[in-house]
């Protein structure tokens, strides 16, 4: 009898152990995320909050169709994915590959000097580069005053704003770039590499079809984190110019806080908030595609 | 031969080259960040930056004093700490099941941790905003703990699923032989084993939390803002306070830069949620 019982308890023991993180996800995450889709479909005032009536998919059809900044905002994000991703993953492979080289020396101290943007608070981050972008008192300015270039307003000027919210996010983010390819490169079997040199394949050679295809599933990967830090973009973007001038810097994430914390049209924010998880799962679906599902299932 | 040997010579004083200017760039911004501290409000403004110039530590005081720079530190650090030892003591639960018991729809569980651990935090801030108000918790430490675990958590459960697995289960069959309970052989046989797995998982938790912005922001006021909130704080629309900000941006980001400095080799890991071995 009593043999039995501890054999119960000994198969339910798992179950309680796994419960609690159940439990608090579910409460503080997937209740929260369900919560936010049922307002996603009423209109929703935080100033008259007893005025709840159901719009079903009213929300969404105005943010998409009829909103214009959140169209800018899209646009914007989507401006950065497509710039500052290629230029960050080009500056990171070569850093990384230089630094793979057998001749170089000081490697660790190279590769924590690259560590320290991705790790500073990108708050401060942002407000150290808001001094920076300064138009009279900025380090940049200065440097380009020397080779002769006129005085620009980096963020007060809507031409210039979106790039520098760009600069800021290329110093911080090529060092992670780098950071993973190069500890992908160290893991690299030589063997390969060193047969193909032996035949006489050029660096370049060995680089294109070596290097890259055996790194492929790691670029993937971080691709795919990249692409969603830039939707999740906020931080540096709300220091540096809070989307402005005008809206020319204004981003997703930014957008839809606004519109909910500052505007309090909740309904609405939380139809940009689901509008933007969509997004992220088509491009998460996108990349998983061309890696395959293995990366996620292996440790299932 | 001596042409080859000279090409090499010159690629590798070019790949020096770039890597010396790419480390300056990196750099600099943090020297500045730090010398602008230790400078006068007036030599904080020269241009170009002075290099040698006296050193004044008044703003640290300046920062401590009136703007209670110790109370967002310590809101910092509670939060930090309390999200992430609570999502490692939760996250090792899970996980050490989910690797070791066949349980119904435990790859889904598994994969729908990595899937929240994705979602833009904007998603479940509204909603937490609006549940914290009736609830009470807004601008407490304990609901910016919660916001904090509903990404720490399912990052936690991933990472440390890769990590169990990499124990093999033949130690705790011998255990659960030997007469240990479940929860036993967890915590007197794996965890020991999993030492390494739990300070990497831990110190990503601790530099995500350490440096949020946007819950903290979102969720918190006064009474539990952190140094993000804080920071952000100095650049009101009119005044600029910049001596005040130097200061304080040091005390924000020395902690976690000095935490990274020292456990280098874990955050490749960490930022790739284990797809990348450092």
């Amino acid at each position: 009898m009593k043999r039995r019982k501890t054999l119960s308890m000994r198969k339910l023991t798992p179950y309680f152990m796994l419960l609690p993180a159940i439990v608090v996800l579910f409460f503080i995450a997937i209740y929260p995320m369900i919560f936010s889709f049922w307002v996603s479909l009423h209109k929703w005032y935080l100033g008259k909050p007893h005025l709840f009536p159901f719009v079903g998919l009213r929300n969404y059809y105005t943010v998409i169709f009829e909103d214009s900044i959140f169209r800018k905002s899209l646009v914007n994000t989507l401006i950065l994915m497509v710039i500052c991703i290629p230029v960050e993953f080009i500056l990171g492979m070569m850093l990384a590959v230089l630094l793979n080289r057998d001749d170089i020396k000081g490697k660790k101290i190279f590769r924590t000097c690259f560590i320290m943007p991705i790790v500073i608070t990108p708050v401060v981050a942002g407000v150290l580069w808001k001094f920076q972008f300064h138009p009279s008192y900025g380090i940049i300015n200065y440097l380009l005053s020397l080779i002769g270039t006129k005085k620009i307003e980096w963020l007060a000027d809507p031409r210039f704003a979106l790039l520098s919210i760009m600069i800021v996010d290329m110093w911080q983010w090529t060092p992670f770039m780098f950071l993973v390819l190069y500890a992908g490169l160290l893991f690299l079997s030589k063997e390969p590499l060193e047969a193909a040199k032996i035949d006489g394949a050029s660096e370049w050679q060995l680089f294109r079809y070596l290097t890259i295809p055996l790194l492929t599933p790691i670029i993937v990967v971080v691709l795919l984190i990249r692409t969603m830090d830039i939707i999740k973009l906020f931080d540096t973007v709300y220091v540096l110019t809070r989307g402005g001038p005008g809206d020319a810097t204004e981003v997703l994430t930014l957008y839809n806080f606004r519109v909910g914390l500052n505007y309090f049209y909740m309904g609405r924010a939380a139809a940009i908030s689901w509008i933007i998880a969509a997004i992220i799962i088509l491009l998460a679906q996108l990349y998983l595609r061309i890696l395959g599902r293995e990366f996620y299932e292996e440790r299932a | 031969m001596r042409k080859e040997l000279r090409r090499k010579y010159i690629n590798r004083t070019i790949a020096y080259f770039v890597l010396i200017a790419a480390s300056v760039i990196a750099i600099f911004p943090i020297y500045w960040l730090v010398s602008s501290a230790l400078k006068s409000p007036k030599d904080i403004w020269s241009i170009p930056p002075s290099f040698l110039f006296p050193l004044d530590t008044s703003h640290f005081l300046t920062v401590v004093k009136e703007r209670g720079l110790l109370k967002y530190f310590s809101n910092s650090l509670i939060v930090s700490s309390g999200s992430t030892f609570i999502s490692l003591i939760l996250g090792s639960l899970a996980a050490y099941v989910l690797t070791r018991y066949s349980i119904k729809g435990g790859r889904h569980i598994a994969f729908w941790m990595i899937s929240l651990r994705m979602m833009p935090p904007i998603v479940v801030i509204l909603p937490l905003y609006i549940l914290f108000t009736r609830l009470g918790l807004v601008d407490t430490h304990i609901g910016l703990i919660f916001a904090h675990i509903t990404l720490n958590l399912p990052f936690a459960v991933w990472m440390l699923m890769g990590f169990f697995k990499e124990i093999p289960k033949e130690i705790d069959e011998a255990a659960l032989i030997d007469g240990c309970t479940t929860m036993g052989v967890l915590f007197r046989v794996v965890i020991p084993l999993l030492k390494g797995g739990l300070i990497a998982t831990g110190i990503f938790c601790i530099l995500w939390s350490w440096n949020d912005f946007i819950f903290a922001f979102s969720l918190t006021s006064v009474e539990a803002a952190t140094l993000p909130v804080l920071i952000s704080g100095f650049l009101g629309d009119y005044v600029w306070e910049w001596s005040s900000f130097y200061a304080s941006g040091v005390i924000a980001a020395a902690p976690i830069m000095l935490l990274a400095l020292f456990t280098q080799k874990y955050l490749v890991r960490g930022m790739t949620f284990g797809a990348v071995r450092g």
